[in-house]
């Protein structure tokens, strides 16, 4: 991105519409990766990203940078989110697999159709997890975030998220014993 | 550990691939760039208030009138009666003082 983040974070504060557009651009997605594989339903994820940023757009004057990622603060947004969906619906939606399958569209043209299986097979073995342990394996292996971003994000110390996510990992084997992993 | 991390990595490639409808993207782009206002505008406040009151003001000016108009109503047949009659009591009252004369 050819924009400082630190600077469009400024400008969106000061009222600078196109600034948060851009910031918009930039964590549209993975912030609505994140909350579909939380939510494990399309549409709810939709709603649940657009009320991020729109709350993001409404509480960007208190937004305090603490030297932690911008997106750590929207992920923080999300998380809230999520957990009033989780605390509201006594029974939650889940898309028997079909949350995945979004289209060509949304796995984009490198992904054939054969890998779906396996990705469903992934999803089921992710269901296992915790809370904690499912947002720490997110945000390690599909988002690629270092330790230390993810501490920022979930708010725990290293040592704790490298705990969860070596139970993760073990629980995930299990699961996906026919792969080598 | 970290050959283990990277396989992993390897193994959830097909979610980095996931992504939002574009025409959903677009439409709420619109709405977080476009419908931005500020969370209290005093002018607006004022202006909605002298709104509000002046809508007020002339409402309460209608009703107030029109019940006047109703209270006062002008019959001009009335008003025509009402002037014959006093001249003719005017007429009679000059016509007793002339015979007294």
């Amino acid at each position: 991105m050819a924009h400082n983040i630190s600077d469009l974070v400024a400008s969106a504060r000061a009222g600078d519409k196109e600034a948060f557009g851009l910031l918009y651009r930039e964590y549209f997605t993975p912030i609505y990766r994140f909350v579909l594989i939380k939510t494990r339903h399309k549409e709810t994820a939709e709603d649940i990203t657009q009320a991020v940023f729109l709350k993001s757009l409404g509480a960007i004057d208190e937004y305090k940078d603490t030297g932690a990622p911008f997106i750590a603060w929207l992920y923080m947004i999300a998380r809230n989110l999520c957990l009033d969906y989780f605390k509201k619906k006594s029974t939650i939606i889940v898309e028997e697999e079909t949350w995945l399958e979004l289209g060509d569209e949304s796995f984009g043209a490198s992904a054939l159709a054969e890998k779906r299986e396996r990705t469903q097979e992934i999803a089921r073995a992710l269901e296992k997890l915790s809370n904690d342990q499912c947002e720490v394996v997110i945000l390690r292996f599909i988002e690629e975030r270092s330790y230390a971003e993810i501490a920022e994000i979930l708010g725990k110390s290293e040592e704790a998220l490298r705990a969860l996510n070596s139970r993760a990992m073990k629980i995930m084997k299990v699961e996906l014993k026919n792969y080598e992993v | 550990m970290i050959e283990n991390e990277e396989k992993f990595t390897k193994l959830f490639a097909p979610f980095r691939a996931i992504r939002p409808r574009e025409s959903m993207l677009s439409s709420v782009l619109e709405r977080v760039t476009i419908s931005k206002q500020p969370r209290f505008n005093i002018w607006s406040y004022q202006l909605f208030s002298f709104q509000t009151a002046f809508a007020l003001g002339a409402l309460l000016l209608l009703i107030l009138g029109v019940r006047g108009y109703q209270a006062s109503h002008f019959d001009i047949g009335t008003e025509v009666l009402a002037i014959e009659m006093e001249s003719e009591e005017i007429g009679g009252m000059l016509l007793l003082d002339m015979n007294y004369e």
